[in-house]
């Protein structure tokens, strides 16, 4: 179970782009380049939708703090935060909490426990799953 | 003109927040600026590949800061506060003795005569660079205000003190009507020489020929001799 959030972005806005109403809305967060959030609307392109679900759980991944310098096993659901060239940044669960990991190369660079609970994490990372087959399927949008 | 990028608006405000903050953690760019990791990162690793912007720090705690280019994209680009821009360019060129004023003017002398590949490497670089382009009249390479002119050439005449003494405060210089010679005193070694005793342009370091050698020797010999050639540089003539 993995999420790669620049794959889903993509398709989050194009889907915007396509179905979404005109608005006119000043971002809280910036997603990617063009795509926002406010609230419980995600805009694009001087359109938006409302989805609170998604827009919690793209708030609760967005910029998890580092709280401990610490390793741990570690399993799914992951979140990949971005993954260019040899780099590569990502989300997972551990012992004893959410891991952020930082990849370079073959070796890794730097690995944290972060400020999210774990339950919180699987929960926002199963809304974002259920988005992203709905968006992969857009006739289903409607019922996430 | 300068060989600086063009950068969307979150690269921009990324790269002004680490020049004016720096060295900082991207968590703290993205919370501070209220972008997504996944848009943090990527617009980091784009300036970090367009070299606006380095890891520094022992490698666990990934910590970024501007590069000189970086600092130099955000003072043409306006970022504010400009005082704290230009201070640390300051400080990363080795300027910190003058005021921001003085570097502030040095700056606005380079970028107004800089080209496409103009350096952005060292101090004593970037004035050699800029004696290239302009010689030594540097007042007629640029249009600037006579303040800030006087104020430049301040910066600029520390650049030229700074290079001769990196490579020829223990040098002696002896030129004939066929040769130039740069002499190390110190070491007593030949540091550079352009010779055309033979009829012919021919320059060497360490491997001066018997004619070039029997020239310069006896006139060394003579300058030690009348104790002349003391550290510093000293030019002598026919």
């Amino acid at each position: 179970m993995s999420i790669n959030l620049p794959d889903f972005f993509h398709l989050l806005k194009q889907y915007i782009r396509q179905q979404g109403g005109a608005c006119r809305v000043d971002y809280e967060l910036v997603l990617w380049d063009g795509l926002y959030i406010s609230g419980d609307f995600i805009s694009s392109g001087g359109k938006c939708v409302r989805a609170q679900n998604l827009a919690d759980a793209l708030r609760v991944t967005a910029n998890p703090q580092c709280v401990e310098k610490k390793t741990s096993e570690l399993a799914p659901p992951y979140v990949e935060y971005i993954a260019l060239g040899d780099y590569a940044l990502l989300a997972a669960v551990g012992r004893d909490g959410v891991y952020l990991v930082e990849n370079e190369g073959a070796s890794i660079r730097c690995i944290c426990k972060v400020n999210l609970n774990i339950e919180v994490f699987k929960k926002a990372v199963d809304v974002l799953m259920r988005w992203q087959a709905a968006l992969l399927d857009q006739t289903a949008v409607d019922k996430v | 003109m300068l060989n600086l990028p063009s950068l969307d608006h979150s690269a921009h405000e990324i790269l002004s927040y680490i020049a004016i903050k720096g060295p900082v953690t991207m968590y703290r760019v993205a919370r501070d600026l209220s972008y997504h990791f996944s848009h943090t990162y990527r617009k980091a690793y784009k300036l970090e590949k367009l070299g606006l912007i380095k890891k520094v720090g022992n490698g666990r705690a990934a910590l970024y800061e501007a590069t000189l280019g970086g600092y130099v994209y955000c003072y043409v680009a306006g970022v504010e506060p400009r005082e704290v821009v230009v201070s640390k360019i300051s400080k990363m060129l080795g300027l910190d003795h003058f005021s921001v004023e003085e570097v502030e003017s040095f700056l606005k002398l380079y970028i107004a005569v800089a080209d496409h590949y103009a350096p952005l490497g060292g101090f004593v670089t970037m004035v050699s660079y800029l004696l290239e382009r302009c010689g030594w009249e540097v007042e007629r390479c640029a249009k600037l205000g006579e303040k800030e002119l006087i104020l430049a050439t301040r910066v600029i005449s520390y650049g030229i003190i700074s290079l001769i003494r990196r490579f020829y405060a223990q040098s002696l210089i002896i030129t004939g009507r066929d040769y130039f010679v740069v002499y190390d005193v110190e070491k007593m070694r030949l540091l550079a020489a352009h010779c055309r005793l033979c009829g012919r342009d021919k320059y060497c370091s360490l491997d001066p020929c018997p004619t070039l050698r029997n020239e310069v020797e006896p006139r060394l010999k003579v300058i030690v001799q009348r104790g002349v050639a003391r550290v510093g540089n000293w030019a002598t003539n026919d």
